[in-house]
């Protein structure tokens, strides 16, 4: 027998196949099925991304990024130093982080921070991870396992730094490019384009300079959405290092 | 289009670290409709879909020629295995016998649905790899070489699964048409 055999179905078999070949499920059933399978990989990436200490590090440090960004931009002009304002003088920073690939939402975080640089960030409902500034610690809940994990956000090894970025976001020496005006909300807003380590980010303000919103262009048409609430009140709870009742503490992994 | 010919967009065949998310939503409708056919189930065709898609996430597999034939060969194999599994259990409970979609054919009298469940239970009756390649070639519409890539079988060994596939469900479907199942 080779290869190459041509094999013949009988006209009956053939007739079988045909209609088994021809079975087709409803659109709305495979569109259904793709938006779940699309926020199942979502999850599991997320979940994949924070068992890694360094990337754990860095996200730790997105929401103190996202309070730094801004500083190192030259005050050209007075309503972006009105917005600069904001981000260095707040009590309390909330946002909602949409990350969409292709225009579809795959992850949504919740990012908390204080004025000391404690940091709450919720990953959808599974995973939340609090950082302490001062203690240089972080704690991780995985809610579905009821497993609570500490890491130390020290970082030895200068070039492993996590907050080396940050850094280089300080030493950004370009002006923020105006983008005019648009309604965001029924509010007019006031737009900057900024290039932030080659990406491509957008930061828009009221009339104010109040930061509302702000879109960091990722590669592979993936784009991040923050949405920023200033100084609303946050319970010290959202900050707590301490292990909730319930929950099984296990050694995370510094390296 | 023979399902082979769909363009592999979404990565190359050297490329050892794909991009899980762009396979899903460039190929997750043809992993899900493959799952369907052979298993005219909407949830246990999801299932198959995520399994797969998960496990592409924690294990990418390195050096695939055709995505699409690797993953519809996937589907395939994961619904026979499921098919073949129904199979089994049924067999456990006997006041259930054979009974599956009877109701439903009884009521269509449609010829068309009882070829497609006369076929299905030939396929749950065969191997798991005599019955992806069958479906593979025949309902799928792959070409033994692209079998052969997709499962990792030698052109010769999917020619033989296919042509002792074909036996056993000739022999099994003109049986059952001749017993009016």
């Amino acid at each position: 027998m080779t290869a190459n055999m041509n094999i013949e179905l009988s006209p009956r078999l053939s007739a079988q196949v045909a209609s088994l070949a021809g079975v087709q499920p409803a659109e709305e059933d495979v569109a259904q099925a793709q938006e779940k399978l699309t926020r199942v990989l979502a999850g599991r990436a997320t979940m994949r991304r924070v068992f890694n200490a360094r990337w754990l590090a860095a996200a730790a440090a997105c929401a103190a990024a996202i309070v730094a960004m801004v500083l190192p931009f030259t005050a050209s002009s007075i309503a972006f130093a009105d917005v600069q304002k904001h981000f260095a003088s707040f009590k309390t920073l909330s946002f909602v982080l949409n990350t969409k690939a292709q225009g579809e939402s795959i992850s949504q975080m919740k990012v908390f921070v204080d004025q000391n640089k404690n940091a709450r960030i919720e990953t959808g409902k599974d995973i939340t991870m609090v950082v302490s500034g001062s203690q240089q610690q972080m704690l991780m809940l995985f809610h579905g396992e009821r497993v609570a994990m500490r890491f130390s956000t020290r970082a030895d090894k200068p070039k492993d730094d996590p907050l080396e970025w940050i850094n280089e976001i300080r030493t950004y020496k370009q002006a923020a490019k105006s983008l005019g005006t648009r309604k965001i909300n029924g509010v007019s807003a006031f737009g900057w384009a900024l290039e932030i380590n080659g990406l491509h980010s957008e930061l828009w303000s009221n009339e104010d300079g109040l930061p509302l919103t702000m879109t960091i262009q990722q590669k592979e048409g993936v784009t991040m959405q923050l949405d920023f609430s200033f100084d609303v009140p946050l319970e010290a709870r959202l900050f707590s290092l301490e292990v909730p009742a319930g929950y099984t503490l296990k050694q995370g992994d510094d390296n | 289009m023979p399902l082979l010919s769909f363009p592999d967009a979404a990565m190359s065949a050297d490329n050892i670290e794909p991009n899980i998310a762009a396979l899903a939503h460039q190929y997750g409708p043809l992993v899900y409709r493959a799952a369907y056919k052979l298993l005219d189930n909407h949830s246990a065709a999801q299932d198959i879909q995520q399994d797969i898609f998960v496990r592409l996430l924690e294990r990418p597999p390195q050096h695939v020629q055709s995505w699409p034939a690797y993953l519809t060969s996937c589907a395939t194999r994961l619904s026979i295995d499921q098919l073949r599994r129904q199979r089994r259990w049924r067999s456990f409970l006997p006041f259930l016998g054979d009974t599956e979609n009877t109701a439903e054919s009884a009521d269509q009298h449609v010829s068309n649905q009882q070829d497609v469940n006369r076929l299905r239970k030939g396929l749950a009756r065969l191997n798991s790899r005599e019955a992806t390649c069958f479906a593979m070639r025949f309902i799928h519409g792959a070409t033994i070489a692209d079998i052969a890539h997709a499962t990792g079988l030698t052109a010769n060994h999917v020619s033989v699964s296919l042509h002792r596939a074909t036996v056993q469900l000739e022999k099994f479907c003109g049986d059952s048409a001749a017993r009016g199942e």
